[in-house]
């Protein structure tokens, strides 16, 4: 230790035991602030107690701080029971933390594991909310004035229309298609946003919105559960969970105000703001604690949110669901699993597990069938029959549910007639009278009755997802096949048609329709704390949505609305939903292809475009009936669900391989975690044990199946927590096998289980293996010392075995003899490893590869690799080789064409930047990208996605955000705008191979 | 004419520069394009320099070395030594190549390497299916294809038998009769660079005549008509001559060619001119401005098309 950091680990007690004592000191006197430090439940005020020890991990320093009876005390030393224990990896960090000039975010000193906890992490972020009240008293006056960026987002918007304006798309036309009905064109080349100013306008409201935080669901399910009882009711009897929360979800529905937006033509919202982001205390909505004081300033993705609010989430709510949530009822049940130990190191594995099961996709066809009272019916059929209490709790749960729909539509039905009738007598806005009493009659049909137009399928599919939204964390719960779904009602609506104007009326009204639901679908925002942005940056809600690919006969089920969802995602270039097209080489036209191209050209990144057929296979090959194989939707980015019958949280987890490779060649010390993790697999630097290169690999394998082992043990801990704590009887009642088994979809009720896990990074360890085997053992160009100590010192003073490795190894993406085969070795170990393991619902797990913008967040918290991949560099995206792996698509293409899909049940996401040479026509360059698609896909690759978009045009968009509001781009299977991530993963976007 | 004639052994067995795949501006679709080493001409101008000397050569890019030194101890003759980054003396270079082989980021690197067709094949196979979804093919490109009628006759027609789109890209500079009997029957299109109408300019810049090369333009346009396509390069200051390419527009028109292209000038060239110790002297930084570009492409082909 230098005499200038002994100083500091000297000073950093006294000086910070003074600022705890000041903040103390401030905290007792000030009434503003003292109010901070009691809790408020049914009206009255109480105090509310919580001891913090913060120490250093050599344990020089050690300090306290508590809140006890309204009073704050601080100093130096130990405390009894403390609720939290925070160590700090050195003086620095604790300063980083504690100072009043320093202040940083608990979750990134987590992330970067420079601190780590005993006791409840909630306690931890009431922490951080506390201190940024003390750092800034006026803060409730900041919380006042944040309309500023809003104007000024807006106005880029407005710069963009013209830029976009002047770029004027020649679309392609296309002859009528035997798969279509209606459409001459199918590419409903003659229409623009220009001749919809309803959606226009929509769009720009959309554009120059920040989101907003609306405190209507956490408020209402907490008022539930303080007059009901969550774990017992008033008599000590303990309640069973399902009953508990239909109960809640019904309380939400029958007292969240009914809403109709602007110039929307479905009823409801998602919630009373716009954008609404949407709290779940039960899950992750905890996490924004530390910030609710400075969200709305913060620079990326501000929120804004009242004082009262803050008050309100601060004071009661937040404190009722400490101890609820999953995360810390899984801690406390299992008393603080090593599995979970290691999950908050962060450099490990993410488990989505630990905020929501949403992942799936609902029944909706049926609904729009039969109507939900049907549902209902059945449910009761089944309670009269049922055999045991649980069973009939889960029935009545359902039913008690659905009221809760129904009660929400017809709330929506007298809103609608009090809207029309408020505009009685107004001869200007007599049309929007009329949608006002259309949208009435509709909510006093269905969703209740079947659906019997396009207008109202629309709208039960929005409803249901409102109503789940509810229930179910806004965290990729997807929207299934609705080209296919709404077909049946746009053609009921055509036959209505007598002329041929009629007819061009009811496509257009279809349009209009369906980018309404659009936009409509993008009234509500997840709450994303700051880390979450470093962890998923830009990402929505994901809820995806799919066209085309073929029926349950394995007929094309591309049709006229696949048309219409496609002229849609043209010209809106909204982030959400978020498009999966479905491309079967044999039944599929080509016009259709094209059009999803030429599509991706105009949007530059959507849809993201799949193999029908190698999707079917795998999920076939994973115990699906052909039928249900074949009617399969995306989920969250792009791994497949069979719609409505299927819960396969295909987003449980996502692990970074990278990991056991760093552990692997530290004998399974991982150098961030700065402990012994893995097993002891041996030291590659002794030669004489590690002499072939299969040891090495043997080493990596046995740490990867050590990480995957753990993940998938604190996964199914955590799906128990679920079970007890959030089973969704909603969700249930729309997924196939739950009313015939009386059993919630948590509990493996649905027809088909399983869960999904994405595998990141897996490109960076083949590659570094293949460095290893190239210039260790095969040409003996340096040995493994050597190797380790260039990773440590990140290749400086190494130039010439970094530019060996750059520049002289084959890396996988080549398509050079051997590097294929590399990745599959690792892909199949994979995957064995997944399908051996059960999970908490009875299915099996599967592997996937696509990396959200986890590529990037890894990547910031891991070493140099062999691969030559420097420190703290983002990982390649997906399964997307790395960049300098070829000048040449067509290697790529190649390389990831001839994977197994079977061996990649949960997917994959395969990035292509393609950009169009100066002056390339663009019928010609939708060309081009055809051509790459149609082959990748005639050699068997199962899924790709572009980024049409030029360097430049990225560089310029860092440069002047204002001007690109909307510039959408791909990160790894979900669509983000580019203005809106953090600076890691645009720089990675930048970086990405470019091809023409 | 010793440059079309072709006894010499290398000429039977030619060094290629280079294989690359999707390639989108030689032709139609998507193809491979070959480059041959060696070319009768010597173009001020060349875009691939280090294709103009049939025989091998070590290519040098300071730029990338970052002088390790690991290269001198093989060299031979000693050619290389230490600087700032290697000093590389080129006269004393015998082109063997053992540097290139060692250096690890690439900055030296051997130009030119032989490929048996059965080799070669496999690799331009490769790409079949992106070949046939975009109605493309393999293009020879060089350098000087039409040097080596051997190699390239059989090359050819391998092509051919697998129902592949083949297309030449040629000075003009050749044996009509070897072309027209060996290399035409396999071709299904030639791209036919013209430079100058003016003879002593195509000399003082090329470093021969043009009568060959415009007789072969003339013959071909009566013996595969629809296949030739005529091509000219625009050299700023040079070819891209408003004059020029009136002349050449007319010439073509009043061969019945209906259809030209002008191929824009990229200045990147030059510094694989360097890279190779071939600096012509002309230099042009820049592209052509879209004034300029739009100027030589009215004057063109408003001769072309009358």
């Amino acid at each position: 230790m230098g005499v200038k950091e002994s100083l500091l680990e000297r000073t950093t007690g006294p000086y910070l035991a003074a600022v705890l004592k000041l903040m103390a000191f401030t905290f007792n006197r000030d009434a503003g602030l003292k109010s901070q430090l009691y809790r408020r439940r049914n009206g009255t005020v109480e105090p509310f107690d919580t001891r913090y020890q913060f120490r250093t991990a050599n344990g020089a320093t050690n300090l306290y701080l508590t809140i006890e009876n309204g009073r704050m005390r601080a100093g130096f030393g130990t405390v009894r029971d403390p609720h939290l224990v925070a160590t700090f990896s050195d003086a620095f960090a604790l300063r980083s933390f504690l100072s009043p000039f320093a202040q940083t975010d608990p979750l990134n000193l987590m992330i970067e594991n420079k601190l780590t906890f005993e006791g409840n992490m909630n306690y931890l972020g009431r922490l951080g909310h506390l201190t940024a009240v003390a750092r800034n008293r006026r803060w409730r006056q900041a919380l006042s004035g944040v309309e500023s960026t809003d104007a000024k987002m807006a106005r880029g918007d407005s710069m963009l229309a013209t830029s976009r304006a002047e770029k004027r798309w020649e679309t392609l036309r296309c002859e009528k298609t035997p798969e279509t009905a209606v459409l001459d064109d199918p590419y409903l080349s003659c229409y623009t946003l220009d001749d919809f100013p309803r959606l226009k306008a929509m769009r720009a409201e959309f554009f120059g919105a920040r989101g907003e935080i609306c405190t209507e669901r956490p408020r209402l399910v907490t008022e539930y559960y303080r007059e009901h009882g969550f774990e017992t009711d008033a008599e000590g009897r303990e309640i069973d969970p399902e009953l508990r929360q239909a109960g809640a979800l019904h309380h939400v529905l029958v007292n969240k105000q009914p809403l109709i937006r602007e110039r929307a033509l479905l009823p409801g919202t998602t919630t009373a703001k716009f954008p609404g982001v949407v709290i779940y205390p039960e899950m992750s909505g905890t996490t924004i604690w530390p910030e609710l004081a400075t969200v709305s300033g913060r620079e990326l993705n501000p929120s804004r949110i009242s004082p009262e609010e803050v008050d309100l989430l601060n004071q009661d709510v937040f404190p009722f669901w400490v101890d609820r949530n999953i995360r810390e009822w899984t801690r406390r049940e299992w008393n603080n699993a090593r599995c979970q130990q290691l999950d908050e190191r962060w450099v490990l594995y993410f488990m989505w597990k630990t905020a929501a099961v949403s992942h799936t996709i609902p029944d909706s066809p049926a609904v729009l069938e039969r109507g939900l009272l049907a549902f209902r019916e059945d449910a009761a059929r089944y309670e009269a029959a049922a055999a045991d209490e649980r069973s009939r709790n889960f029935y009545r749960a359902v039913q008690t549910a659905i009221d809760g729909v129904l009660r929400y539509a017809e709330r929506l039905a007298e809103k609608a007639e009090s809207m029309a009738a408020e505009l009685d007598g107004d001869a200007s806005q007599s049309e929007r009278r009329n949608e006002f009493l259309e949208m009435a009659r509709i909510c006093r049909k269905v969703p209740a009755g079947p659906a019997e137009s396009l207008h109202e399928a629309l709208s039960v599919i929005l409803l249901l997802q409102i109503a789940l939204h509810m229930e179910n964390m806004n965290a990729g719960l997807s929207l299934g096949r609705l080209d296919a779904w709404l077909q049946p009602y746009f053609l009921k609506d055509v036959a209505k048609a007598q002329t041929d104007e009629e007819r061009e009326a009811v496509v257009r009204r279809a349009i209009e329709l369906v980018g309404s639901f659009f936009l409509q679908c993008n009234d509500h925002l997840p709450l994303v704390p700051s880390v979450g942005m470093r962890l998923f940056a830009g990402s929505s809600s994901d809820m995806a949505m799919t066209v085309g690919g073929v029926d349950r006969d394995g007929k094309s089920a591309v049709c006229d609305m696949t048309y219409v969802i496609l002229k849609v995602a043209e010209i809106l270039t909204l982030r959400d939903p978020n498009l999966n097209a479905r491309y079967h080489p044999k039944a599929n036209s080509p016009e259709y292809l094209r059009r999803l191209c030429e599509v991706n050209v105009i949007t530059t990144s959507t849809p993201s475009i799949h193999n029908d057929e190698a999707v079917i296979a795998t999920l076939v090959n994973q115990g699906f009936a052909i039928e249900d194989a074949r009617d399969w939707g995306a989920t969250g980015c792009v791994e497949p669900t069979s719609c409505g019958r299927h819960i396969g949280h295909t987003n449980c987890m996502l692990l970074n391989t990278v990991a056991a490779m760093e552990m692997a060649l530290n004998d399974g010390y991982h150098p961030l975690i700065r402990e012994q993790v893995g097993p002891h697999t041996g030291d590659p630097a002794d030669a004489s044990r590690f002499d072939t290169f299969d040891k090495l690999l043997a080493a990596y394998k046995e740490q990867l199946g050590y990480v995957i082992g753990q993940s998938i043990e604190y996964n199914n801990l955590l799906g128990r927590a679920h079970q007890y704590l959030h089973p969704t009887p909603l969700l249930s009642s729309l997924v196939q096998g739950c009313l015939e088994s009386g059993r919630d979809v948590i509990l493996g009720g649905a027809k088909y289980n399983s869960s999904g896990a994405a595998l990141v990074s897996v490109a960076d360890v083949v590659d570094s293996l293949l460095v290893i085997r190239q210039l260790v053992y095969e040409e003996k160009a340096v040995d493994f010392k050597t190797l380790l100590q260039a990773l440590r010192d990140d290749f400086v003073g190494h130039e010439a075995l970094h530019a060996r490795i750059m520049k002289r190894v084959p890396k996988f993406g080549s398509d050079a003899p051997g590097t294929r085969e590399m990745a599959e070795d690792i892909i199949n170990f994979i995957y064995d490893e997944y399908q051996s393991k059960e999970n908490y619902r009875g299915g099996r797990y599967t592997s996937g590869f696509w990396s959200m913008s986890n590529h990037v967040v890894f990547g910031s918290l891991s070493g140099a690799l062999p691969s030559g991949r420097k420190r703290g560099k983002a990982f390649t995206p997906g399964i997307t080789p790395t960049a300098s792996a070829s000048p040449n698509l067509l290697d790529n293409i190649r390389t990831v064409a001839a994977l197994d899909p079977l061996k990649m049940p949960n997917n994959i996401a395969f990035n292509v930047k393609l950009t169009p040479a100066p002056g390339e026509p663009h019928a010609e360059f939708v060309e081009h990208a055809t051509t790459y698609a149609k082959t990748y896909f005639e050699l068997g690759g199962m899924q790709m996605q572009f980024n049409m978009v030029t360097t430049e045009t990225l560089r310029d968009a860092m440069e002047h955000p204002e001007s690109y509001r909307n510039l959408m781009v791909r990160i790894s299977g979900y669509n983000a705008y580019f203005v809106e991530l953090n600076r890691e993963m645009q720089i990675e976007l930048i970086e990405r191979a470019e091809y023409r | 004419m010793p440059g079309i004639v072709d006894t010499a052994p290398e000429r039977r067995r030619p060094l290629i520069v280079d294989v690359r795949p999707n390639s989108l501006d030689d032709g139609p679709g998507i193809r491979t394009t070959v480059f041959f080493k060696g070319c009768p001409l010597a173009c001020v101008w060349c875009h691939n320099p280090e294709a103009i000397r049939s025989g091998p050569e070590i290519a040098f890019l300071e730029k990338d070395c970052i002088a390790c030194g690991e290269c001198m101890p093989v060299c031979v003759p000693k050619a290389l030594g230490r600087g700032p980054a290697v000093a590389f003396d080129r006269a004393l270079c015998n082109s063997c190549g053992a540097c290139a082989e060692l250096c690890p980021t690439g900055a030296l690197k051997q130009v030119g390497r032989y490929w048996e067709i059965d080799e070669l094949l496999p690799h331009l196979l490769r790409d079949l299916p992106f070949y046939r979804n975009s109605g493309g093919g393999v293009t020879l490109s060089g350098g000087e294809a039409t040097m080596f009628p051997r190699y390239v006759e059989e090359l050819l027609r391998r092509l051919k038998e697998a129902g592949i789109h083949t297309l030449v890209e040629t000075c003009g500079l050749f044996r009509l009769e070897t072309f027209r009997e060996r290399l035409l029957p396999h071709l299904d299109q030639i791209y036919y660079d013209v430079k100058f109408i003016d003879e002593a300019l195509h000399e003082r810049y090329t470093g021969r005549p043009n009568r060959v090369i415009l007789q072969n333009l003339e013959a071909l346009a009566g013996l595969a008509p629809g296949r030739v396509l005529p091509r000219v390069p625009l050299i700023p200051g040079l070819t891209a001559d408003l004059d020029n390419l009136r002349a050449i527009g007319g010439y073509l028109r009043h061969l019945g060619f209906a259809e030209a292209r002008l191929l824009p000038y990229n200045p990147l060239w030059a510094e694989k001119a360097v890279s190779v110790g071939r600096e012509s002297g002309y230099r042009h930084e820049g592209w052509l401005s879209r004034e300029e570009q739009a100027a030589c492409e009215s004057a063109f082909f408003g001769a072309l098309c009358g």
